[in-house]
């Protein structure tokens, strides 16, 4: 934390001249990479916003900070991954919704714009785990609690938001920078329809391409299912799923909570009988729309969301 | 459903002193809902004769909400009030590790809830320990079989009849959903003509596996004695008699459950998948085992919610 206090001055100066205090929608969007981008495509071509939203061939990751409105005391803060397959960001329905949905609940949300399969692993993971270190670093800047920092993903944004929750440790992850210092572990996790594993049974091998590249072996596919790397120091996780997912099946969710259980972790886990993939907030999917209030009362029992917001 | 249709006289003969009453008493009924007491007496599940009955075998008693000595298993039917049911009839199956029954926080508590969703429900006095299997199998099929027989003429449909149970009352319910055509479930009497099989299953921290990590030894012990066949511990254990002729079920479990943990329910939602049966699981982080109705529990204290929202989206909660 020391550490953190001291490189906050450095990373603010260093990277957020478009930074602005306050409150209600997005605020310009906070470069991950002041110094650089790790491993950057030269001569890539502009990023890509097509129909719905959807953003392709990130080259220049960011966080767009959705402050929620000043409460008592440092707020809750979500990274929100949106999902794609690793292709492409819904960042309108599972990005910008959901943020909007995180402030009226008391809780600051940043959309993080992460790198595709123009890069694969591990750009995505460090881009994932820098936001968590840029967040800490800087908490006061945005009067979020340092402590209280999470992750939620949709769909491969769950992969992301999982690997975040498993892989906080790993070297991949950094880059020789000073924010390397700062704990990248997320507080909690929310997955919504997350890939979880990248060869069967349950796979999502879409993601595992985009990822890990066509060629993948067994065994690197398998390393990334994330289940598998689940330890006593994962943090906690909500989880939500709908039966009627055909793209990503529910298993997915269900061998996560069973690793989080092995490990000790606490989890929660909700299996809608129908829900299709990619919902997101949509009303009118039946019991699982639902499922932000469900996220809520989970967030309130842990102490993440005040009394009275959920 | 002809035959049903023909079986129904036969069976309103043979349990005529206490056959199922949703029509023709109204005032009484209202009258005994507004008491929240049953809407009739109880309805004895084997008028013939309780198959493999113990003789001598000393009293039911009744102690802080908790039966014991079960020896003349029957249905206790609540009745929304006149008017209200939906056509729906759910047969609640209380916990107690088939030792005991807490028949009033997992049974009556249970059938006041359903009734305010329009559901007819019955609570079942099953036999426990004294028996041992196959005795329960064999009155919650009879249970299933006696409500459809009665359906026409007790306002029920007859394919609206669940099961619901808690913890060993979750084994008993999810046996019915697996098990409902097994041989040792019948005893050569009319009844096993109509189908046993429930149209939908509630399981609440249900027992699911009797061997194993995650086993209820208790249970176990209750069910099936102390040293049972391996065989017979395997053929209980739930999650591996799913096919895809297993009825849609609903599971809640509570994750600081350490009496029946909830890879019981996930192992039981995994098999029903592999099968190609709908299911839902609500796998809170906390919740302790026996949470029953209780409203102090936190989110897992709203499961009534996301099963009556389970319920309405299967069309469950309709009247025809």
């Amino acid at each position: 934390m020391r550490v953190a206090f001291l490189l906050l001055c450095i990373t603010v100066m260093a990277g957020s001249g478009a930074l602005l205090e306050g409150q209600g929608g997005p605020q310009a969007a906070i470069p991950l990479w002041p110094e650089g981008v790790p491993g950057a495509i030269s001569g890539a071509g502009p990023e890509v916003v097509e129909s719905g939203g959807r953003i392709s061939n990130v080259h220049e990751p960011s966080l767009t900070p959705y402050l929620a409105p000043a409460g008592s005391g440092p707020a809750t803060a979500v990274i929100v991954c949106p999902g794609g397959g690793y292709n492409r960001l819904a960042a309108d329905h599972e990005g910008r919704a959901v943020a909007e949905w995180l402030n009226s609940i008391g809780v600051s949300a940043f959309v993080l714009k992460y790198r595709l399969r123009e890069y694969g692993h591990p750009a995505p993971l460090r881009d994932v785990l820098r936001a968590v270190r840029l967040l800490r670093s800087g908490h006061d800047r945005w009067g979020i609690a340092p402590d209280r920092i999470g992750v939620l993903g949709f769909s491969a944004g769950g992969h992301l938001a999982a690997s975040a929750g498993t892989l906080f440790g790993e070297a991949d992850g950094r880059t020789g920078a000073p924010l390397d210092a700062v704990s990248a572990r997320p507080d909690f996790m929310v997955l919504v329809y997350p890939v979880i594993r990248l060869i069967a049974p349950h796979a999502h091998t879409g993601s595992g391409r985009s990822l890990l590249g066509a060629n993948a072996t067994a065994e690197r596919l398998e390393q990334y299912s994330l289940d598998t790397r689940v330890t006593r120091d994962t943090p906690p996780a909500f989880l939500v799923h709908g039966g009627t997912d055909t793209a990503v099946p529910p298993e997915n969710s269900v061998v996560f909570y069973l690793a989080l259980r092995r490990a000790g972790v606490p989890a929660e886990l909700h299996l809608y009988r129908e829900g299709a993939h990619g919902i997101g907030l949509r009303p009118g999917n039946g019991p699982m729309s639902d499922w932000p209030k469900r996220c809520a009362e989970w967030m309130m029992a842990r102490g993440l969301v005040r009394p009275g917001e959920a | 459903m002809r035959l049903i249709v023909a079986i129904t006289c036969v069976v309103a003969c043979a349990v005529g002193a206490a056959p199922v009453r949703a029509k023709g008493q109204p005032a009484a009924v209202a009258a005994l809902e507004r008491q929240e007491k049953p809407s009739s007496a109880a309805i004895p599940l084997w008028p013939e004769g309780v198959p493999g009955a113990i003789k001598d075998a000393g009293p039911e008693t009744l102690d802080e909400g908790l039966v014991r000595n079960v020896h003349e298993p029957s249905l206790t039917p609540y009745l929304p009030p006149p008017g209200r049911a939906n056509g729906t009839a759910v047969i609640i199956c209380p916990g107690g590790g088939y030792t005991v029954l807490a028949i009033e926080k997992e049974g009556a508590a249970v059938a006041k809830w359903l009734n305010t969703l329009g559901i007819s429900a019955f609570v079942l006095k099953y036999r426990l320990k004294e028996y041992g299997h196959p005795a329960p199998l064999r009155d919650v099929l009879r249970a299933v079989r006696l409500l459809r027989s009665e359906a026409p003429r007790g306002g029920i449909q007859a394919d609206r009849i669940g099961v619901i149970g808690f913890s060993a009352g979750g084994h008993l319910a999810a046996s019915a959903a697996t098990l409902f055509d097994a041989p040792e479930g019948r005893t050569g009497a009319e009844l096993d003509r109509v189908s046993a099989r429930p149209d939908f299953a509630i399981l609440v921290y249900p027992v699911i596996v009797l061997s194993g990590p995650y086993a209820h030894a208790g249970s176990r012990r209750a069910l099936l004695g102390e040293a049972p066949a391996p065989a017979l511990v395997d053929a209980l254990s739930l999650d591996a008699r799913v096919t895809k002729d297993t009825p849609p079920a609903f599971l809640v479990h509570g994750g600081t459950d350490t009496a029946v943990p909830p890879e019981n329910s996930t192992l039981f939602y995994l098999a029903l998948r592999r099968s190609g049966v709908p299911a839902e699981l609500h796998a809170y982080e906390r919740g302790i085992h026996g949470f029953g109705l209780q409203p102090d529990h936190g989110p897992v204290s709203g499961w009534p919610n996301r099963c009556a929202e389970w319920m309405a989206a299967k069309g469950l909660l309709e009247g025809r």
